[in-house]
């Protein structure tokens, strides 16, 4: 009797823990609302739902609700919802100045408690703080904003060697013209695209990185000769016909195709773009591109060979979650800047990770490779729209448009740009 | 009074409430995040007033008005006109045709546009081909002075055909015996024209100049989608520079003493139009 009364009790235990493991092993549902950057025709969005879809395998009790926009579209959208208060769970940001409306009115979380150790994990300036001191994105990569690509075979099938300066490059205009080609690719009709991947590298190469750090300080001006004389110089880019009139007509999702199907000897963009690039050529193909940066200037005081770089972008979580929202924000945010999804990024688009993991065990494309061994041969300045927020870096990114139409003379858009500071 | 109320308080809240609003906070410095305004008085208004980006961009909405009413309206007219008269043949293909563009997205058509007129699209092409000059590019698109005119040209080919269906549908309530009337009469089909057709649509040229006008003046979707503005500011509208100054420059005062100076603009454009008309009547008396 005594016996069949502990059987019976054991088995109501075992029966009891068993249900409860069952319940409390069952992660909740939740759902995640994620505003995303990505244009989704562009080559890049097989990496995006390789990624989605790898993080659905790992966690499927969190479903993604997936918006995705592109360019300055994003923005505004990303705007909008903040001034609505109506941002979603997490979002793409940038570490200073795209984004710095966002930080500064503290609508999304520091990001350092979730990190924690782990922060160990990533290259350190990759982490460092965005604004005020405080993490509010985990980035992805390291981005150099400035990148001058090389179709090698196009140009020696012009007769033309790589320019080692900005006169070798201009003497080359006529040649790649006759051709009936863009001496330079680079569609800039959407406005931050002059800016963000030549400008601000021009002025790092013209001024030197001593006065941007001094500008940033508030020690120089806008109307400094440097300045000047790095918006004259991109008036005589089109000036020489380096720059051809089209290319601020033509939309920034082109330059890819247009640059792969030889349309140009160079294309100047961000480093991304060997995302575009590398689904539009084969591997043999691959061997004939080049990445290096702008041709040494006369009387640059900046760094030869040097581009533009920022810590990259990355998720950002909205603030004041809470539950398992917080919980499902920081698991994609994680996921998404940590090794699955690196992975892919780095196979797909070559794009080196700031998750340090040991890249020699990755067969990846031709130009990827490429891109991994840019980095240590380039030293960085600033990106001026990473520093620099509010009017005046649009002010700029306008007047660039202006500057190349005719319509507007250096030293005045200098002035408009400082009074506007 | 009971019976108004459900229509009268949605009016007010989506409607007059908003304007209210803004016209308060176009006097402040507002930061919408915090929902924290700081008066600031007139110099939002000064600051606009004093920002030549935004007399370009009420010259570009006043060409806008100009392709809507002398444009949009005379060629709807003239269309509708032909179709009621049957001077074309296949009437309800053409009239189809013509308001086809009206049912497309204008997000869509923007896009659609913006790929034609771009260096490596159709239209260009299309002008190196018949000129054999391969270095054709339309540079009109970067004109600051003429920027607006293929944006023009996309507003007649989009709106036409709203204007087509108005007059249409307003020619078919009159009543062809009086058209039968003045022809055995002896009148012309210009003289039926003008004395018979043209005064009975009045009160329809009124309608679809108001209309016209506030579209125009409102217009935002289609240039956004096209150009966004660009290059520079040359296509930006009163609507642009607004959305630019709140969403992008953060400036909500800003953007808020510019949608004022639009209120105000749109009821002193529609009280012109009225004025018109009653001179118009007064004369015809």
């Amino acid at each position: 009797m005594m016996f069949k009364k502990l059987f019976c009790l054991v088995m109501a235990l075992v029966f009891v823990s068993s249900i409860s493991v069952c319940v409390f092993s069952q992660e909740k549902e939740v759902e995640l609302t994620v505003l995303n950057y990505l244009d989704i025709t562009s080559p890049e969005a097989k990496a995006w739902d390789a990624t989605v879809e790898a993080f659905n395998a790992k966690y499927p009790n969190i479903t993604l609700k997936i918006e995705n926009s592109f360019g300055e579209a994003y923005h505004q959208k990303l705007a909008a919802l903040a001034a609505a208060g109506d941002l979603p769970d997490v979002m793409y940001l940038w570490p200073g100045g795209r984004s710095a409306e966002i930080y500064k009115n503290e609508l999304t979380e520091d990001l350092y408690p979730f990190l924690g150790p782990d922060k160990d994990k990533f290259v350190p300036a990759a982490v460092t703080p965005q604004w005020d001191g405080k993490l509010y994105e985990l980035p992805i990569g390291i981005t150099a904003t400035h990148v001058m690509y090389v179709n090698t075979k196009l140009l020696i099938d012009l007769g033309l060697t790589m320019p080692k300066t900005y006169g070798e490059l201009v003497a080359m205009v006529p040649k790649i013209k006759e051709a009936g080609l863009y001496p330079i690719l680079m569609p800039n009709k959407a406005a931050w695209v002059m800016q963000s991947c030549l400008f601000s590298a021009l002025v790092g190469r013209i001024a030197g990185q001593d006065w941007l750090d001094a500008l940033i300080a508030g020690e120089a001006s806008f109307t400094d000769q440097e300045f000047v004389d790095s918006l004259a110089f991109v008036k005589d880019m089109y000036d020489t016909g380096l720059l051809p009139p089209q290319s601020i007509q033509l939309e920034y999702g082109d330059g890819p195709n247009l640059f792969a199907t030889g349309r140009s000897p160079f294309m100047i963009d961000g480093d991304w773009r060997v995302g575009a690039l590398v689904p539009l050529l084969s591997e043999e193909e691959q061997e004939n591109f080049e990445l290096t940066v702008f041709p040494d200037i006369a009387g640059q005081k900046g760094e030869s060979g040097s581009t533009s770089t920022v810590a990259a972008t990355g998720f950002g979580m909205k603030a004041g979650l809470i539950g398992d929202k917080v919980d499902a924000a920081w698991k994609w945010i994680y996921f998404f800047a940590g090794p699955q999804a690196a992975e892919i990024r780095l196979i797909e688009q070559g794009m080196i990770p700031t998750y340090i993991m040991d890249l020699s065990a990755y067969d990846i494309s031709p130009l990827a490779v490429k891109r991994g061994a840019f980095y240590p041969e380039h030293s960085g300045t600033y990106v001026l729209d990473d520093k620099i927020t509010g009017e005046p870096i649009n002010i700029l990114n306008i007047g660039l448009q202006e500057l190349a139409l005719g319509n507007t003379t250096p030293e005045k858009l200098a002035a408009e740009i400082e009074a506007a500071r | 009074m009971i019976f108004v109320f459900p229509a009268l308080a949605i009016y007010l809240a989506v409607i007059a409430f908003p304007i209210i609003s803004s016209v308060g906070l176009s006097f402040t410095d507002y930061n919408i995040y915090k929902n924290l305004a700081i008066w600031t008085g007139l110099a939002n208004y000064i600051k606009i007033f004093k920002d030549p980006v935004f007399w370009f961009s009420m010259r570009n909405n006043f060409f806008v008005i100009f392709v809507s009413v002398f444009g949009q309206i005379p060629l709807g007219f003239v269309l509708a006109y032909l179709i009621y008269r049957r001077l074309v043949k296949r009437s309800v293909f053409f009239q189809a045709m013509v308001f086809l563009p009206t049912v497309i997205s204008t997000i869509i058509i923007g896009i659609l546009w913006s790929k034609m007129f771009s260096p490596i699209g159709v239209v260009p092409r299309i002008i190196q081909v018949i000129t054999n000059n391969p270095d054709y590019s339309m540079t009109i698109m970067t004109n600051k002075n003429l920027a607006m005119i293929p944006i023009g040209f996309v507003l007649l080919w989009m709106y036409t055909g709203t204007y087509l269906i108005i007059f249409l549908a307003n020619l078919q309530n009159i009543d062809p015996d009086i058209i039968e009337a003045a022809q055995i009469d002896g009148a012309t089909d210009g003289q039926i024209f003008r004395k018979i057709i043209v005064p009975q649509l009045y009160g329809v040229l009124v309608l679809t100049s108001i209309l016209a006008i506030s579209g125009s003046l409102r217009s935002f979707d289609l240039i956004f989608a096209m150009t966004g503005g660009g290059p520079a500011y040359y296509t930006n509208l009163l609507s642009i520079y607004m959305y630019n100054q709140s969403f992008i420059f953060h400036n909500y005062g800003v953007g808020s003493a510019v949608s004022t100076v639009m209120v105000i603009l749109s009821i002193v454009l529609v009280i012109l139009i009225r004025l018109a008309r009653r001179k118009i009547d007064i004369m015809e008396a």
